[in-house]
């Protein structure tokens, strides 16, 4: 059922563990050179920037591609811009396994972007015609799309597209019984999100190691999905959304106390099982408790609530990094693993996001105009 | 699965029983990195609405109180960075302390609020405008060399940029700038070029090499949009421009197939847009005849950059 062959996929399993544990220096160079030696990987994948050039490319070949068999069938209508996307998905799908079969693309971007396309054009056939969509065929159809292409390619972002399908699936299918039913899709969102993040919680340790990034990143999506069920502003929006005016939420209080207790919760359940995913995740959704209690009420001035917020945070940190110079629970403040390569654009978020930027131009001398700035405020004085 | 895969390693005589040993040891979680970002997240707020209650209450605090405040707390910032700064090195230094970094980014923000306070206050500077800026420019090159600041160099740079007449900050750039004005368009490769020269003397001095990146990040993009821009606005130089382009293309590409594959990337793609443009101006310039050849050309150039992409990814991996 897998493109790859599972001993390929072993083998870059094994080399890139040994990598690992090579550059947290608990094997000998020697030791690495010899895994090196017995284990070769031959799947194609570059690193990230090469990849998402790659992407880019291959969709502006696929796209122009879509117009010159539009341009050749001169289409005029809905039908014939379904059949180009029929074609176009059929295309695009037979491109991906030929690529990967012979080139053996493995996250390399083209096969990523081929992926997304396939679901893209299948989309399309439904999308661009005159008859109504058939809402409930259309999720089916994409659910089952984007989970083949996630098992037989062992793609993360292709599981949780399907995920999310099956979702909106439960959502349309629940207002089959009628719009009250608006009222307990909250519930059904939480038991099915949280039954299924226990699920793939225990099931990851038992699958082929093929499946664990798919698993690792559709837990977290679980975790937010399981959050956003029951948080107040989106109960909110989709009750408006479906009533078409503005609504009282019923248990109002119980989706305050969710939450904002949630993301709490998930911090203390991954110190508990020393995971940081969902350590990781609850910070966010500490962020997004507090955007959603923004959105209805206003306590204070925004700026002083900013200040008092920054102030939280840099105590808590704070003390929280001096508490853990020693490991506590598993937990240690100190560096382990060597400054992750993504940390190069730390400069560029301080200048984006502590400069003013604002520029003016005086049009007399060139070397004029501009204005620098700190901390967003130089600029308005 | 890590222990059974070690076991399978030490069968097969590939490492050391010490070595495996290692390996099936289970290590305190880092969240190093999460608390620094939490951090600087609260060192931003903080830093933004401290400037929003200033700018509020001007009038109630009084301007004397705040310009103290403010001196009293940056020299607080720099003192404190002095005493635990190890001094210049050309080389990259390795801070032990979380804070030093902290504390010297609020230390220069509070000296850019500083002078814009009393420029826009009191008129330090009088007309001279430039000199508001230039003179804590300067002042933030020098602390992000003497203390080895990345975030520092780019506020800096972003300062230089502002000079200079130029919002450089990544979503400002195209934002901000008018870049069919012929001042912007100058600017901007003058300024990429410096830039990208700094970069290549940093390196080549071995003068604070690690500062290379943000140098070249700043210019590459700079010049790449400047000079795109002058190709589009000066049509009936276009063919000269083009020329000067592919030049400089070719030179960046060999400043940059070294240290960066994010750098490479961008280099190809900027590349790519300036040689589209020049071949579908020609293709479609009398008559919409051309159309198939175009789409064509899309078609058969997103397959050809794909070979250009493979290739400079086993160069890369080379070296």
């Amino acid at each position: 059922m897998i493109a790859y062959a599972i001993n390929e996929l072993l083998n870059c399993h094994i080399l890139e563990q040994g990598r690992e544990n090579f550059h947290a220096s608990k094997i000998s160079q020697k030791s690495f050179q010899k895994i090196e030696g017995s284990y070769s990987c031959k799947l194609y994948t570059p690193g990230l920037f090469i990849a998402i050039g790659l992407g880019l490319v291959t969709t502006i070949a696929l796209i122009f591609t879509a117009v010159l068999v539009g341009l050749m069938t001169s289409f005029s209508n809905f039908e014939a811009f379904a059949g180009i996307s029929i074609f176009m998905t059929i295309l695009s799908y037979f491109l991906l396994e030929g690529m990967v079969k012979s080139k053996r693309y493995f996250n390399a971007g083209v096969d990523n972007a081929l992926m997304i396309l396939v679901l893209g054009f299948t989309a399309g056939i439904f999308i661009i015609s005159e008859i109504n969509t058939p809402w409930i065929l259309f999720n089916v159809i994409m659910m089952a799309v984007a989970l083949w292409l996630s098992v037989r390619f062992t793609d993360a972002l292709m599981a949780i597209i399907s995920c999310a399908f099956f979702f909106v699936l439960c959502f349309l299918l629940l207002m089959k019984l009628g719009i009250s039913a608006i009222f307990y899709f909250p519930f059904v969102m939480m038991l099915l999100s949280g039954s299924l993040y226990f699920i793939v919680k225990n099931t990851s340790k038992k699958v082929s190691f093929v499946y664990e990034k798919c698993m690792t990143v559709l837990s977290i999506f679980l975790l937010v999905v399981f959050y956003a069920s029951g948080n107040y502003w989106v109960i909110n929006e989709i009750q408006m959304t479906v009533f078409n005016e503005p609504v009282m939420l019923s248990f109002g209080w119980f989706y305050w106390i969710f939450t904002f207790a949630i993301p709490f919760l998930y911090i203390v359940y991954g110190i508990a099982k020393k995971d940081l995913i969902p350590i990781r995740t609850g910070i966010f959704l500490v962020m997004a408790a507090i955007l959603t209690y923004k959105y209805f009420f206003t306590m204070l001035p925004l700026e002083i609530e900013m200040l008092l917020l920054g102030i939280v945070l840099i105590t808590v940190a704070y003390f929280l990094i001096k508490w853990l110079r020693q490991t506590r629970r598993g937990f240690t403040s100190q560096i382990i693993s060597p400054r992750p390569e993504w940390k190069n654009i730390e400069g560029l978020i301080i200048a984006e996001t502590m400069s003013g930027g604002d520029k003016t131009i005086q049009d007399d001398n060139l070397f004029s105009g501009g204005s620098g700035g700190g901390g967003g405020a130089s600029g308005d004085f | 699965m890590t222990n059974t895969l070690a076991d399978k390693l030490l069968e097969s005589n590939l490492i050391t029983e010490k070595e495996r040993e290692n390996m099936g040891d289970t290590e305190p979680l880092s969240v190093h990195w999460d608390l620094r970002s939490i951090l600087y997240l609260g060192v931003l707020l903080v830093t933004t609405s401290l400037g929003i209650l200033i700018y509020k209450n001007i009038d109630s605090i009084g301007h004397d109180v705040l310009l103290i405040i403010i001196s009293v707390l940056m020299v607080a910032c720099f003192a404190w960075c002095f005493k635990n700064a190890t001094g210049f090195r050309s080389s990259k230094i390795n801070n032990t302390s979380i804070w030093s970094d902290y504390i010297l980014l609020v230390g220069c923000l509070l000296l850019l609020t500083l002078v814009a306070y009393l420029q826009f206050q009191y008129q330090l500077f009088g007309n001279r405008w430039g000199l508001a800026l230039f003179i804590p420019m300067i002042l933030l090159f020098i602390a992000a060399y003497y203390f080895d600041h990345i975030g520092v160099l780019s506020l800096a740079i972003t300062n230089l940029g502002a000079w200079a007449g130029i919002a450089i900050t990544p979503t400002k750039l195209l934002q901000n700038n008018d870049f069919s004005q012929e001042k912007v368009m100058f600017t901007g490769i003058v300024l990429g070029i410096f830039l990208i020269a700094m970069a290549i003397i940093s390196e080549s001095r071995k003068i604070k090499a690690h500062f290379s990146f943000t140098y070249k990040n700043f210019g590459i993009n700079l010049f790449f949009i400047s000079i795109l821009s002058m190709l589009f606005y000066y049509e009936n130089l276009y063919l000269l421009i083009f020329l000067i382009f592919c030049i400089s293309v070719w030179f960046i590409y060999k400043i940059c197939i070294k240290s960066s594959t994010y750098l490479l990337v961008m280099t190809v793609l900027y590349s790519y847009i300036g040689l589209s443009y020049v071949i579908i101006r020609n293709l479609l310039f009398d008559s919409m005849s051309n159309i198939y050849i175009t789409v064509l050309y899309f078609i058969l150039s997103g397959i050809g950059l794909i070979a250009v992409f493979k290739n400079l990814q086993k160069k890369i991996r080379i070296q």
